[in-house]
């Protein structure tokens, strides 16, 4: 049967998932040479805080690119995993910032919580960086996407001379998962 | 010597780091591909190592040179990515070659950037084409047409709309599609399906009836519509974007001969509610966002602009052309904004190329800044003497973009009075439909019928126009028709007011703060209670209020204030309450902040404050933005002193220093309730009150000069002294007790001076200060004579202590030296200390009857109280007589006391501790609670909290317990040392 692993990212506007989406989507795509699909939106509704953007990831062809029953999500503010949380299949993941409050009841999820937006803070002193630090714990827990592709992905995405600070913060980001 | 790969490599490392993928790409296919063609014979007819201007032709020998699909699409790939290189690398020789000495960059800037959108586009077209009829492998497709949405340089992404007509084979087209996409995200740029996603059933494109029935549902979503507008084809069938264009896009333009041109105005009400949200938006500071500062907002106007005056162009620059043309009285707008457009696009457009496809640029990061340093070169500024090349760029980056926004304000305003004329709720707001005959309609259900339509648009400030107009009848109409309906019919229709606070909080809070400030009737205040707290009830159900509410506070500081001081107490706690919620971002705290402060200083002050408060905030908004940064607001109000000699009239300088008195009078009121100690916020409230006190005089006295068109000297022979709470260092006064004395009988000099003083006493009363002059009553005029003073204290009589009490105690601000020390010889030394047993003996016999007869009641009053404020001013007044010496009194002279009688010192640190426990509680009380002396135990809890006791009901009562015992204590230690006092 083939692989379909749908992936969702959430969060405010400004935590830079939809960047983060991009990058799993190529580091899956270009780097890993598996098929890879990314879509977010930018309607009126995105230009708030609400931000939102799925990668799909298959070893066929994607012919629409829409995530649906989600495989992996992640939830940066408390909005977003109430609202997405309904979509997540049993068995899946769902990481979410620390600051996010989860019901005792996860059914059989994967549930982590994890300080990103802290962390960023404390060992990046950009709380921009969060994206990169969940990049790396994305990377560290889920094998669907090379390790190594993700940072040489984040690292053709990002401007000159800044690579030190996002080496930095996807190392943290693999830290955390230990 | 280096290959030809190495050579591109070294090449492209000047380029953004994002150039690294397409390096991979043509890594992994270079030499098959190469190989390929040279087995072919084929290897001259590519260019692989320079840009081509054959790209089709090439594209298409690159493909018969493998005949392996995979391999077909890895070449195609690779040589995409050569060419995608070539173009950049040759985009920045040209930028170099032609801006750096062009005298008008704006010109070369529009040149370029649309010859790199129309090579860019002609690339990626290329690229589709083929990998179309791979991806379809021969199988029929339904007729469609694929156009691009977005600009045609940018190369983060290509905004796609995909159009079909219905038939069997769409899923093929689908399928294609989808495979399109993935390719081109693994191997070229990717592509972005925005419009189709929200249209399409299901799928990547959708039919031009799917369009047409989401339309008809409404305008809900301007920016699908705006993409459809700027719609140009990139392939497919021209025929089918046509039909698409007469049965969509064509209702967008405005029709003078239709009766209603619903989806026009729709659209624009759209498009201005967004300009406004991208010109008001939280920005953080040292970050510069050229696609939401300048472009979006442009192109946003454009597309409305260009449906106004039926413009078919999609590319701005042409749009812009057209409108010149056809709107030639706002030509100069016109230039501002194709002059910006270039600038904005070029700038942008580098950056993407040579740093990042962010759109974001932080200009604190020291290598982003050195990239920008380097693009200001390449666009030709040069540094000189000190400044940077990237400050120059920096300045005009500011520059073009105070002109594109001066050139909005005037366009927007021409579209406003077209949207007033064109309007479908013209005769609502007219009551043209309520003359109709046999009409039974209520203004305000049908003004919801009406806009239902326009869901989720955000500028009504037409109807808003209309609500607050005083001289038309659109309000009355409007409450009345409200208040006829049945409570839940009222609520239901008040709830259609408030629906659109999600998308358009502004314009929501704007239409609350009318009704609440027109409500002057019963009826008219629970029209607006009602519908403040639907509006709560409503930004309660809001998953992103935080965000909803940093945009209020970042871009309507005084209408959120306004608001906030119209609401009733309940409503206020709900609203405090929202304001605790995270803010939506971290770096966007500094913003989010500052609305718990605003929301508890309505809910936690006196209406004492709020009068000052009130008073400056809707003149100077800035105030609101750094309530919690006392040192930025201490900035802010030294400015507006140090300023007032630059003012050019008299009347404009005592119009700031008084509104220097009220921002300084906010500023320590705040650093008192966040818990500074008193001696702090004492010594600031005295010192702008000094300043403040001496520069009216100095102001005044002109005024007077001018208006007399004379002066009279009185300088040595003038004083004007603080007595009471001023005086004694004591802030936070609703009074001001004065005595002025002039050393002179002369009628005339008496009247002058008079004139001075009077004129200062109405502007001390503009700041809400009573100004008391001591002794006014009894000689009939402000100013009194040195020699009736004398006389007057030469009197003997029971109660000549009070009199001499308000002069020892008095503190001179404005006057001459010289009659301070005749006071000090002629007045104080020889009229109250030469007399110190008669005048301790009275102040002793006042302490003790004092409190003879009074009730339980009388405990709470911190001023009047055994032990309270009054008792410890007499307690030193009596020792400044008993030791001859004048100082205010304060905690200071209490230190001064310790050194004076050090068998003493325990008792006068008590003193001080309890005077400062005392003043501290007394302040706070006043700026939380009530201007009142007397201290109510229900209502301490957010004294509590300022002194640091918590914010519980059992920290209010051990804080009104200390109170209790403190004063007893004090009152027990005054007892004490007044019963030792031997003269």
């Amino acid at each position: 049967m083939a692989f379909r692993y749908n992936i969702r990212l959430s969060g405010a506007g400004g935590h830079g998932l939809i960047q983060a989406a991009r990058i799993i989507a190529e580091a899956a795509a270009i780097y890993d040479n598996k098929n890879a699909a990314e879509s977010c939106s930018y309607g009126p509704e995105a230009r708030g805080s609400a931000s939102r953007a799925e990668i799909i990831i298959s070893d066929e062809a994607i012919d629409y690119p829409r995530a649906e029953a989600i495989d992996f999500l992640m939830a940066l503010t408390q909005q977003a995993y109430d609202k997405y949380i309904e979509d997540l299949q049993p068995n899946g993941t769902v990481v979410v910032d620390s600051h996010v409050k989860i019901p005792d009841e996860t059914k059989d999820w994967k549930v982590y919580s994890i300080p990103f937006l802290e962390i960023a803070e404390r060992e990046c002193g950009k709380p921009s960086m969060v994206n990169i630090v969940a990049l790396g714990f994305f990377a560290r827990v889920n094998e669907v996407v090379d390790k190594k592709s993700i940072m040489q992905a984040i690292l053709a995405r990002i401007p000159k001379n800044s690579e030190d600070i996002y080496i930095k913060a996807y190392n943290a980001g693999l830290d955390a998962a230990t | 010597m280096k290959d030809q790969l190495t050579r591109l490599t070294e090449r492209t490392s000047a380029l953004g780091n994002y150039h690294r993928k397409y390096l991979h790409i043509i890594s992994a296919n270079i030499e098959a591909l190469t190989s390929s063609l040279e087995q072919q014979g084929m290897r001259d007819r590519v260019h692989l190592w320079a840009y081509s201007t054959e790209i089709p032709g090439e594209m298409d020998t690159v493909l018969e040179a493998e005949s392996d699909t995979t391999q077909k699409l890895n070449f195609l790939g690779c040589y995409y990515a050569l060419q995608f290189l070539h173009l950049n690398l040759r985009m920045v020789d040209i930028v170099k070659l032609e801006l750096a000495a062009a005298p008008q960059r704006w010109i070369t800037g529009r040149k370029l950037m649309l010859e790199a959108g129309r090579m860019f586009r002609y690339l990626t077209k290329c690229y589709m084409e083929r990998l179309l009829k791979i991806f379809l492998d021969n199988e029929k497709a339904p007729e469609f047409v694929m156009l691009g949405v977005g600009t045609r340089a940018d190369q983060d992404d290509i905004d796609l709309g995909i159009v079909y007509r219905q038939s069997e084979d769409s899923e093929i087209l689908n399928r294609a599609i989808g495979r399109i996409s993935a390719e081109m995200l693994k191997k070229a740029t990717r592509l972005h399906f925005h419009i189709s996603e929200h249209v399409g059933q299901n799928s990547l494109a959708a039919t031009i009836e799917e369009y047409e029935d989401i339309l008809a549902k409404g305008i809900y979503d301007f920016v699908i519509v705006t993409e459809m507008l700027g719609a140009a084809t990139i392939l497919g069938s021209y025929e089918l974007f046509d039909e698409f264009k007469v049965r969509v896009t064509n209702r967008f333009f405005f029709d003078p001969g239709l009766k209603e041109n619903r989806y026009h105005e729709g659209y624009l009400r759209g498009i201005l509610g967004e300009i406004r949200s991208l010109l008001t938006r939280p920005k953080p500071s040292e970050i510069i966002y050229p696609k939401d500062d300048g472009l979006r907002p442009m192109k946003s106007l454009l597309s409305a602009l260009k449906l106004v005056y039926g413009v078919d162009k999609t590319n701005a620059w042409y749009i812009i052309d057209e409108l010149k043309s056809k709107n030639p009285q706002r030509e100069p707008q016109y230039n501002n904004l194709e002059q910006a457009l270039s600038f904005f696009e070029l700038f942008r457009h580098l950056y993407q190329i040579m740093v990042a496809q962010d759109e974001d640029i932080s200009l604190s990061d020291p290598g982003i800044e050195a990239m920008v340093a380097r693009i200001a070169e390449m666009i030709g500024f040069e540094k000189t003497g000190v400044v940077s090349a990237e400050d120059f760029m920096l300045v005009n980056y500011y520059e073009f973009l105070d002109r594109s926004n001066d050139a909005i304000e005037v366009l927007i305003g021409d579209l406003r009075k077209h949207l007033r004329k064109i309007s479908v709720f013209n005769p609502i707001f007219s009551g043209e439909i309520h003359k109709k005959p046999g009409f039974k309609g209520n203004l305000a259900i049908d003004f919801i019928r009406a806009s239902d339509f326009f869901k989720g648009i955000t500028y009504w400030d037409d109807f808003l126009e209309e609500l607050a107009d005083r001289d038309s009848l659109f309000y009355n109409e409007f409450i009345e028709s409200l208040s006829v309906l049945p409570e839940r019919l009222r609520r239901k229709v008040g709830s259609g007011y408030i629906s659109g606070a999600k998308y358009d909080p502004a314009s929501v809070l704007r239409f609350l703060v009318i009704l609440g400030e027109r409500a002057k009737t019963d009826e008219e205040k629970s029209v607006f209670d009602l519908i403040s707290c639907l509006f709560i009830d409503e930004l309660d159900l809001l998953r992103d209020v935080s965000a909803l509410l940093t945009h209020l506070i970042y871009a309507y500081p005084v209408m959120l204030n306004s608001f906030l001081a119209l609401v009733d107490k309940d409503c206020l706690a709900r609203f405090t309450e929202l304001s605790r919620n995270e803010p939506p971002l971290p770096e966007l705290q500094h913003v989010y902040g500052q609305l718990p402060a605003l929301c508890n200083l309505h809910l936690q002050s006196s209406q004492f404050f709020k009068r000052h408060f009130h008073s400056i905030l809707n003149k100077y908004p800035m105030f609101i933005k750094n309530l919690h940064n006392n040192s930025k607001l201490k900035e802010i109000t030294s400015g507006f002193y140090s300023d007032l000699t630059s003012l050019p009239s008299l009347t404009e300088r005592i119009e700031q220093l008084g509104d220097y008195y009220d921002l300084e009078f906010v500023r320590v009121s705040l650093l008192a309730m966040s818990g500074a100690p008193c001696e702090q916020t004492d010594a600031e409230f005295i010192e702008f009150t000094d300043n403040y006190t001496l520069a009216l005089y100095e102001l005044c006295q002109e005024e007077i000069h001018l208006s007399l068109g004379y002066s009279l000297y009185t300088h040595d022979l003038f004083a004007l002294y603080a007595t009471g709470g001023h005086a004694r260092e004591q802030g936070f006064d609703d009074d001001y007790d004065m005595i002025v004395i002039l050393d002179s009988s002369d009628r005339e000099q008496i009247e002058y001076c008079n004139k001075i003083v009077g004129r200062m006493n109405s502007e001390i009363l503009k700041r809400g200060i009573l100004p008391h002059h001591r002794f006014a009553d009894h000689f009939g005029s402000y100013v009194i004579s040195f020699e009736q003073l004398a006389n007057h204290l030469k009197n003997p009589g029971e109660t000549i202590f009070v009199d001499q009490s308000q002069i020892l105690s008095s503190r001179m601000l404005v006057g001459s030296r010289k009659l301070e020390n005749k006071l000090q010889d002629e007045i104080i030394g020889s009229l109250i200390f030469a007399r110190a047993p008669r005048y301790i003996e009275q102040m002793k016999n006042e302490l003790a009857a004092r409190h003879a007869e009074k009730d339980d009641n009388h405990l709470s009053d911190i001023k009047e109280c055994p032990g309270g404020l009054r008792d410890i001013e007499m307690l030193l007044l009596i020792y400044e007589t008993k030791h001859k010496v004048r100082d205010p009194l304060s905690r200071k002279f209490l230190l001064r006391l310790v050194e004076i009688e050090p068998a003493h010192a325990r008792e006068f640190n008590q003193i001080g501790q309890h005077l400062s426990f005392i003043k501290k509680l007394r302040d706070t009380y006043r700026l939380k609670v009530a201007a009142h002396n007397v201290i109510e135990r229900e209502h301490l809890q957010p004294v509590a909290e300022s002194m640091g006791y918590g914010d519980t009901t059992e920290a209010a009562e051990k804080l009104y317990d200390d109170f209790l015992k403190r004063t007893a204590e004090a009152a027990r230690v005054i007892e004490k040392l007044v019963e030792g006092i031997k003269i």
